[in-house]
């Protein structure tokens, strides 16, 4: 079993649904496939059960998954949800990357520059 | 739901005072951790709610009723030590704990000691330092009682053994329905596992807190929490 | 519940009862060699062999008590939700048991020594030999009862200190010695008192002079003055099994509110 490596600063049932979120987008996990159950979530990512519900909560409240009565978590099928989430998930790193090139000092034209070789392969890091 | 409250509760060995005045309710069920630097009084706090000893003031209650010596039917304590019958094969445990702990789930204990790969016919003596540690909290988590209490279920064990006694935590507790305390040095490690953290100082409990609103409000993690509050 | 209990403490004990059983066999092997000799030895190893039965119950009894703190399962133990009387009582039963089986083979051995012994004498001695034999054979209630009535209360005190020891840190097995002594001596300044003999000699079970006089058939002189305590009354044994449930009440009474695992 792999455990998630969880940063230090943010609530874990935060940092699973980014991860469930980026599964998803990723097609990893497909619409409307089932998620695994609480518990064995809570196993494959090393976190408390607790938390894991927490997370398929928070979820099914973002419209994500939906929960059938019964049966268990499922991804949405709605493709709209999963391209908007796939937007936000995107504007979140985009913020991040932001955040980082300014702790950094680099400028707006630097960073794109920057974002524009490594894009094209021409490797940002030397 | 349980409710287990201390209140004013005080415990000295000798002239060392091992807790000192903790007033506290307990989270209804989850899982907390409770850390603290070695003799910051973990141990002796784990004992109190268990019933295996007794406060020299105040009262520690389950439900209303006071803990004591009969407390076992309501609070499984797992010691650190090898507390296991070394006579006893590993069947043998199992039968013996059907017999003493009422409510024991002997399937789930067969199950579980099944998944962690250990023969029923070996004598306990015989066992390694991890199977024992397996073993115990085999029976621990078939008492099914609604508190249980892990005295350093993590500590002194490989990589392995740890990742299977959370695994087997996080598998077989009722999140829902028991309350599961924990004492560990393996902060890091429990930290992803706690619902709650309960950090305990020089006999007292400094901080009892939720432990993602810990992290929301404080953004740091528990060992960098715990040094703060220790010093 | 209980049962479990004393199953738990029947297997955890078999092995120091065996190596008892082992030591005592060695000893009877000698008494019936001995006595198959016509050697006096058999009657020394005798005595030997019975008092190692004064102590065996106290030997059996601590060992299973201090058991559980020297094999760390005081915590399992303790946490055992079963009332007090139950751990208390499961481990004095198993004990007791395997005195009395000891006890049984002790007897079988006295009495097959004895036989031996006495065929292998010469006409001179049969009368008298037979006279011991009557006599040991009339008095072997009695023997029996005092025997065990010691090795219980012997048995009881240890335990009561080894408990204390385990309520109270470092100076506890003093207060529990201490107490255990002032207690006997109290106790027996009571049992000699003619209060006692008024309120507990009443229904003789066993008449130590009649006994006497049935197994000598009156022929012997024996100038033998047989003391009151050589009487078993019924309201004696009653009142002193009251007291050995008394004190198991008390040791009972210790695990539940006083002695700690640590």
């Amino acid at each position: 079993m792999k455990h998630i490596e969880f940063n230090d600063y943010q609530p874990i049932y935060q940092q699973l649904m980014d991860h469930i979120s980026q599964r998803i987008c990723r097609g990893d996990l497909a619409p409307g496939e089932k998620l695994p159950s609480v518990r064995t979530m809570a196993v494959e990512a090393g976190v408390n059960p607790n938390t894991v519900s927490r997370t398929y909560m928070e979820l099914e409240r973002e419209k994500i998954v939906e929960s059938r009565r019964g049966q268990g978590t499922f991804v949405t099928e709605e493709k709209q949800v999963i391209e908007k989430l796939r937007k936000s998930q995107a504007a979140v790193q985009a913020d991040r990357f932001k955040s980082s090139m300014e702790q950094l000092g680099i400028d707006k034209e630097t960073a794109f520059q920057l974002l524009n070789n490594t894009w094209d392969g021409n490797g940002g890091s030397s | 739901m349980t409710n287990v409250s201390c209140r004013n509760v005080s415990k000295k060995y000798g002239r060392k005072e091992a807790l000192h005045s903790v007033d506290l309710t307990l989270p209804e069920n989850g899982i907390a951790g409770i850390i603290g630097p070695n003799g910051s009084g973990k141990s002796t706090f784990l004992k109190l709610i268990s019933g295996l000893i007794r406060p020299d003031s105040g009262t520690v209650k389950i439900n209303g009723t006071e803990t004591g010596r009969k407390s076992g039917s309501e609070a499984a304590y797992l010691s650190e030590e090898d507390s296991l019958y070394d006579f006893m094969t590993v069947g043998k445990t199992i039968a013996f704990s059907a017999g003493v702990y009422p409510g024991f789930d002997r399937e789930l204990a067969h199950t579980l000691v099944e998944e962690m790969k250990l023969n029923e016919k070996d004598k306990v003596k015989h066992l390694s330092r991890g199977n024992k540690a397996r073993l115990k909290l085999a029976v621990t988590m078939a008492r099914k009682t609604p508190v249980l209490c892990l005295d350093e279920p993590l500590s002194g064990m490989d990589p392995l053994v740890r990742e299977d006694i959370l695994r087997l935590i996080v598998t077989h507790l009722d999140v829902e329905h028991q309350l599961c305390l924990i004492t560990s040095h393996e902060v890091k490690e429990l930290e992803p596992f706690l619902d709650h953290v309960l950090i305990m100082h020089d006999g007292q409990v400094v901080v009892d807190r939720n432990v993602e609103e810990l992290k929301e409000t404080e953004r740091k993690s528990l060992i960098e929490m715990l040094r703060e509050v220790t010093g | 519940m209980w049962m479990t209990l004393w199953k738990k403490e029947w297997q955890e004990s078999l092995p120091r009862f065996g190596i008892v059983i082992g030591v005592l066999l060695l000893m009877y092997a000698g008494i019936l060699t001995a006595a198959f000799n016509g050697s006096a030895l058999a009657l020394l190893l005798g005595f030997f062999a019975v008092g190692l039965h004064l102590v065996l119950l106290l030997l059996l009894w601590a060992l299973s008590f201090h058991g559980e703190w020297r094999s760390r399962t005081q915590w399992t133990w303790l946490n055992i939700p079963a009332p007090g009387w139950q751990l208390v009582t499961a481990k004095l039963a198993a004990g007791f048991s395997q005195y009395v089986i000891s006890i049984a083979l002790l007897t079988a051995v006295g009495f097959l020594s004895m036989r031996i012994f006495a065929s292998g004498m010469g006409a001179q001695f049969r009368e008298s030999v037979d006279v011991m034999q009557n006599v040991l054979t009339g008095f072997f209630p009695l023997m029996l009862l005092a025997l065990t009535y010691a090795a219980v209360f012997l048995g009881l005190g240890l335990v009561f200190i080894i408990l204390m020891a385990r309520s109270v840190k470092k100076i506890g097995w003093v207060i529990g010695l201490g107490s255990a002594l002032l207690f006997s001596y109290v106790y027996s300044m009571f049992n000699q008192s003619s209060l006692y003999e008024t309120l507990f000699h009443h229904g003789v079970l066993f008449d130590a002079e009649q006994t006497l006089q049935n197994v000598t058939n009156g022929s012997m002189n024996l100038q033998m003055e047989v003391e009151q305590g050589a009487n078993i009354y019924a309201g004696q044994l009653a009142v002193e099994m009251l007291l050995a449930a008394g004190i198991i009440a008390l040791l009972s009474w210790m695990v539940d509110r006083f002695v700690q695992p640590s």
